[in-house]
């Protein structure tokens, strides 16, 4: 009966939407969002995750997120000046170009990059210089850095991605020739899923994302130092990058709402609680 | 008694109520039946059509697999890394590959069948075996295959092989798996409608999948666990039939399908076992069958209301005839029945009801008939029985008033000698009608017509003045001439004040009937009447003729007839022994006709031989009336009326009962007139002394019983004369009242006079108008005589008093003068001198009551 019911009305709501964009598609062009709409979301892939648990608490049910498929941080504050999106996600600092597009920018947390391995691989961590040799191709199986006879996959992002940036900045150093080995792969989601089916393999990804979903692959140290919350407070770890969305200048009422209570305390605790180190 | 043979009523339901449950319980079974086939061939066919849709879906996906195998493996970087044997390079971009085919697994196989490199679900390590022996061997053909099922590691997938040249001619082959679990099961199953099950080729279940609509993991779990109903579905697989299952309250239906595949070297089999849920079907089934009971039972109670209504519109009719024919049958004519509608029934109580009407009519007439028949029968008999006019008239009229069913009736006849009409008997009215009530009723006119009238009260509606008789008072009169030979006698009436009756011709017939009969019987009273007087005056003529000669005795014979009469009423005798009683009494002494005028008429005592000439009379007498006939036996009455009762008279000497009755009383009542008459040689005895001799010589000389009968019926007699002269007090009048009181003081003033002389008498008279005057009463006595002045109008009352007063006053002179005693005795003598009437009188006014 239930299900029944629901269905019903699930149809009646779609026929009411034929209705209602028969009506007003015509006359709009898809760009600008009217009152009610859902608020569109895109942007970096990274913060995507954040936004999705922000948007999932956020009190005010009157207010639809909709997320777009990852567009990356460029996409994210181009989509967001010319009015595809209501809010970009940004998982790096932006540029001179984009700041002078004037968008209104908020940091909401500074997300940790955190290298694992898949589960089978069990050492405890690398010395940046092991993880330069790694991706430049010196070491093919893990028995040359102590671990068991597996052969290396080599995991990677592209070079434009904020990850890789990240990494480059921090640990590769922006010389390093990656191997021929490694794959790079498209999405962040694509990386960890590479990290947990492929036995021997490594890669790089959102502390805040692996710990908010508990992932079942094995964490690295970092010269010695664990990817954690605490650490990247006290700076001990420090391959970190912004995550923090773009907003129009003249966005909507409703809009910069949200925004206030994203920057709130009571969203910093949220977002500590779920893996990812508050903004400061 | 059996109810169901009894009644028509019962006898058309029946059979009818018997056939409408059969035919309903036959429909419900067939209707469920034909209901309970179609749902299971249904669920049959859902269940068949949801494993040719899973099978469909599971080899549209394996034909996705081999695709993606294809494209993976002619990937030029794949092919390359291939060619150098570099597989970190291989892994790498496995990795990548999957990352746009999105397969459950996907590795790389050297030419012993081992791991070279590996991603996705099945976590499998470089330089692992995961194929079975046999399965390895065909893997290794390097042949492109279509998907096969096949157990990796621990994992039973459907997995696509495609080989790819490695080194030195080596031939690697790339596997691409999809895990057969519960999720894929969703998968290929949505949609379907069933929950489904898949087992490998040794039967053992692999992955199941149910939707919660279809009963969740419940479902699941039955069939994953070694269910002999999945058993049972694949033993029964490929015959057009499914197994039933239950899970808890639910019950599905199993249907098992053989997924092999075209091109499989291998042979791979699985199993697909369906399960469609029969939960709607059985609720289709249950509301359909509850449906048709409900209308089955709907059905049967109409038709029951139905049959009921015919049955009662049938059976009740006949049901009320039956009654009517019953009651008919016993003579109750006004049997009716009475049904509303045009049809046979309606026709058949009408003639039913024709029939009793005429039936009840002639009944009536019949019996009317049979009446009139009794009640004529009945009265000519009355009529032959009786010779009193009175008494003949008055049991006609009731009979006729019986037979006309009225109350009222009365005969006029015409009065002989002043020809007027009289009324001579009169029924059902107590006040006598007067003369000119009797002139103007419609026997008046009947009479003088000689012709019948009838005359009824008018009908409501007709504008005619009713008339009443003038006689009885009745509304409705039918009125009949007495006619004879001689002319109309009178007439014969009967009437009803019912303004209801109705009085017919034959009414008319009837009466005139009866009115013949009344004339007969008339004439013969009044012939036998004339007979009779003839006969008296006959009889009267031979007494007249024994006084002629014995004129000492005249009046003797009707004296003594008187008396013998009046022993005739006490002793109670009949009409006709009374009628020889008085003639035998006139006519006792006409023997003295043959006695010596000497003999007869000698004062003093008779010598013996006169005496025995005298007692020779009865005998004369006797043999005197003996030729003549007369009806009545007169003669040994005669002969025998000086006998004694004991036996010591003459003529037989006869002896108590010996001697005839009337004789006896004769006897008596002679002796009694020859005591009491005065003779001329001796003065009549008193009846006083006259009775004690009767008594004396009662039981000797007469019969006891008529002496006690006699001197009953001489006081009787007394008493009744007594009653006779003496009026009733209110019917006293004042003026006779008066003439008593003036009477009896006269008489007391006479004995004062006699008594104390004139002078006292006239000192007395002062006295008392002196005490009259101071009185104020109008009385004076004057020489003698109480003198009665005008007293104007007073009432009886008050001149009694005034009566009363006036003798206080005469009495107080009488005892102030002479004593008490004599007042009392002056008044005795006073009463004893006045007439018999006026001394009762006296004593009725008191009016010396206040002494005595």
């Amino acid at each position: 009966m239930a299900p029944r019911k629901r269905r019903l009305v699930a149809s009646l709501a779609l026929i009411l939407m034929l209705l209602l964009s028969a009506c007003a598609a015509p006359t709009d062009t898809a760009s600008v969002r009217k009152d009610g709409e859902p608020v569109r979301v895109s942007g970096s892939g990274t913060c995507l995750p954040l936004l999705r648990i922000l948007s999932g608490e956020y009190s005010d049910e009157t207010v639809e997120f909709v997320f777009l498929p990852g567009l990356h941080s460029g996409g994210g504050i181009k989509g967001v000046a010319n009015g595809d999106l209501e809010i970009g996600s940004v998982s790096r600092e932006l540029t001179k170009d984009e700041t002078a597009l004037g968008l209104r920018y908020t940091l909401l947390s500074r997300d940790g990059l955190v290298l694992a391995t898949h589960s089978s691989v069990d050492i405890p961590g690398l010395t940046s210089e092991q993880v330069r040799g790694i991706y430049r191709g010196d070491y093919s199986n893990w028995k040359e850095l102590g671990g068991p006879d597996l052969p290396i996959t080599i995991l990677d992002r592209n070079e434009d991605e904020s990850a890789k940036i990240v990494l480059r900045e921090f640990v590769l150093g922006k010389e390093l020739v990656i191997t021929p080995k490694a794959v790079n792969l498209y999405y962040e989601p694509d990386m960890i899923d590479g990290l947990q089916s492929t036995v021997g393999a490594v890669g790089y990804f959102s502390l805040g994302y692996g710990l908010s979903q508990k992932l079942p692959v094995n964490y690295l140290q970092l010269d010695g130092v664990d990817a954690s919350v605490e650490n990247i407070k006290n700076g001990s770890y420090d391959v970190i990058r912004p995550l923090g969305i773009v907003t129009a200048s003249d966005a909507s009422e409703e809009i910069n709402r949200f925004v206030e209570w994203a920057s709130s305390p009571a969203a910093t605790a949220l977002i500590e609680k779920r893996g990812f180190a508050p903004a400061r | 008694m059996n109810p169901f043979g009894r009644h028509l009523h019962n006898q058309i339901i029946a059979p009818l109520l018997v056939a409408s449950v059969f035919v309903a319980a036959a429909a419900m079974i067939i209707a469920v039946t034909l209901i309970g086939q179609i749902i299971d061939s249904w669920i049959d066919q859902t269940a068949a059509s949801a494993t040719v849709i899973v099978v469909s879906r599971l080899e549209e996906s394996s034909n996705d697999m081999q695709r993606n195998a294809k494209l993976i493996a002619e990937d030029q970087r794949l092919v390359a890394a291939v060619a150098d044997g570099d597989r970190q390079t291989l892994s790498g971009l496995l990795v990548l590959q999957n990352q746009s085919v999105s397969a459950d697994n996907i590795m790389l196989l050297d030419g012993k069948g081992e791991v070279i490199c590996s991603t996705g679900r099945l976590q499998l390590a470089p330089g692992a075996s995961p194929l079975g022996r046999g399965v390895r061997d065909w893997v290794l053909l390097s042949m492109s295959h279509h998907p096969i099922l096949v157990s990796v590691g621990d994992s039973y997938t459907l997995t696509a092989l495609e080989p790819v040249k490695g080194q030195s001619g080596s031939t690697f082959t790339l596997a691409i798996s999809t895990v057969i679990d519960n999720t894929f099961v969703e998968g290929i199953s949505q949609g379907s409608g069933a929950a489904v099950c898949i087992l490998d080729e040794n039967k053992k279940p692999v992955a199941a999948r149910s939707t919660q609509e279809i009963g969740g993991a419940a479902v699941s779990e039955a069939l994953l666990a070694p269910a002999p109903a999945v058993t049972a579905a694949i033993a029964a697989m490929g015959a057009d039939s499914s197994s039933p299952m239950s899970v808890g309250e639910e019950h599905y239906r199993l249907k098992a399908q053989l997924v092999t595949f075209e091109n499989d070297p291998t042979g791979s089999r699985a199993y697909l076992v369906a399960a469609m849920p029969t939960t709607v079907a059985e609720d289709a089934r249950r509301t359909t069958t509850g449906l048709i009971a409900m209308w089955s039972v709907v059905a049967v109670t109409v038709l029951l209301g139905l049959n009921w209504y015919v049955a009662r519109r049938v059976s009740e009719p006949l049901g009320q005839l039956s009654d009517s024919v019953g009651r008919v049958a016993d003579g109750d004519y006004s049997a009716k029945v009475a049904f509303h509608g045009l049809n046979e029934v309606t026709e058949l109580a009408q003639s039913f009801n024709t029939m009793t009407d005429s039936l009840r009519d002639r009944s009536e007439s019949l019996t009317k008939k049979v009446l009139e028949l009794a009640t004529l029968y009945e009265m000519s008999r009355a009529l032959g029985s009786t010779l009193d006019l009175d008494i003949l008239l008055e049991s006609v009229l009731e009979s006729a008033m019986r037979i006309f069913n009225v109350e009222l009736g009365y005969v006029t006849l015409r009065d002989r000698e002043s020809g007027e009409l009289k009324v001579r008997s009169l029924q059902g009215s107590s006040s006598r009608p007067d003369e000119a009530a009797v002139r103007s009723s419609m026997s008046e006119w009947v009479v003088r017509e000689g012709r019948p009238l009838i005359f009824n009260p008018p009908r409501p509606g007709e504008n005619e003045g009713s008339r009443i008789d003038s006689v009885s008072g009745a509304l409705a009169a039918l009125c009949v001439p007495l006619v004879s030979s001689e002319g109309t006698l009178g007439a014969i009436t009967v009437g009803s004040r019912d303004p209801r009756h109705r009085f017919t011709s034959d009414d008319v017939r009837l009466l005139a009937t009866i009115a013949n009969h009344v004339t007969i019987a008339i004439g013969n009273i009044e012939l036998f009447s004339s007979l009779q007087d003839a006969y008296l005056a006959t009889v009267r003529a031979l007494a007249a003729a024994v006084d002629a000669k014995d004129p000492y005795t005249r009046g003797h014979s009707d004296r003594v007839a008187q008396f013998a009469l009046l022993i005739a009423d006490s002793v109670e005798l009949s009409p006709e022994q009374k009628t020889a009683l008085e003639m035998a009494a006139y006519l006792h002494d006409i023997g003295k006709i043959g006695i010596s005028e000497e003999i007869l008429l000698k004062p003093g005592k008779l010598s013996d031989e006169e005496m025995g000439q005298m007692r020779h009379h009865p005998l004369i007498g006797a043999n005197i009336l003996k030729p003549i006939a007369f009806p009545w036996p007169i003669a040994p009455v005669v002969r025998h009326h000086h006998e004694h009762f004991d036996g010591r008279g003459y003529p037989a000497g006869l002896k108590g009962e010996e001697i005839p009755l009337l004789a006896r009383v004769l006897t008596v009542a002679d002796a009694y007139e020859a005591m009491v008459s005065d003779r001329p040689y001796r003065r009549g005895r008193s009846d006083e002394d006259a009775v004690l001799e009767l008594q004396r010589c009662s039981g000797t000389h007469f019969d006891p019983r008529v002496v006690d009968a006699f001197i009953r019926a001489l006081d009787d007699s007394a008493t009744a004369i007594q009653q006779l002269v003496r009026p009733p007090v209110e019917e006293l009048g004042p003026e006779e009242a008066r003439a008593v009181f003036v009477a009896v003081c006269d008489g007391m003033c006479a004995s004062f006079r006699r008594l104390g002389g004139p002078r006292l008498a006239s000192n007395l008279e002062q006295d008392i108008n002196g005490s009259f005057a101071a009185d104020g009463l109008p009385f004076m006595l004057s020489a003698g005589h109480l003198v009665v002045e005008d007293d104007g109008d007073l009432s009886d009352e008050a001149r009694l008093e005034q009566m009363r007063r006036a003798m206080d006053a005469v009495a107080a002179f009488i005892e102030r003068t002479s004593g008490a005693s004599l007042v009392g005795h002056f008044y005795a003598e006073a009463v004893e001198s006045l007439p018999e009437r006026m001394r009762r009188h006296a004593d009725d006014l008191g009016l010396l009551s206040s002494r005595d």
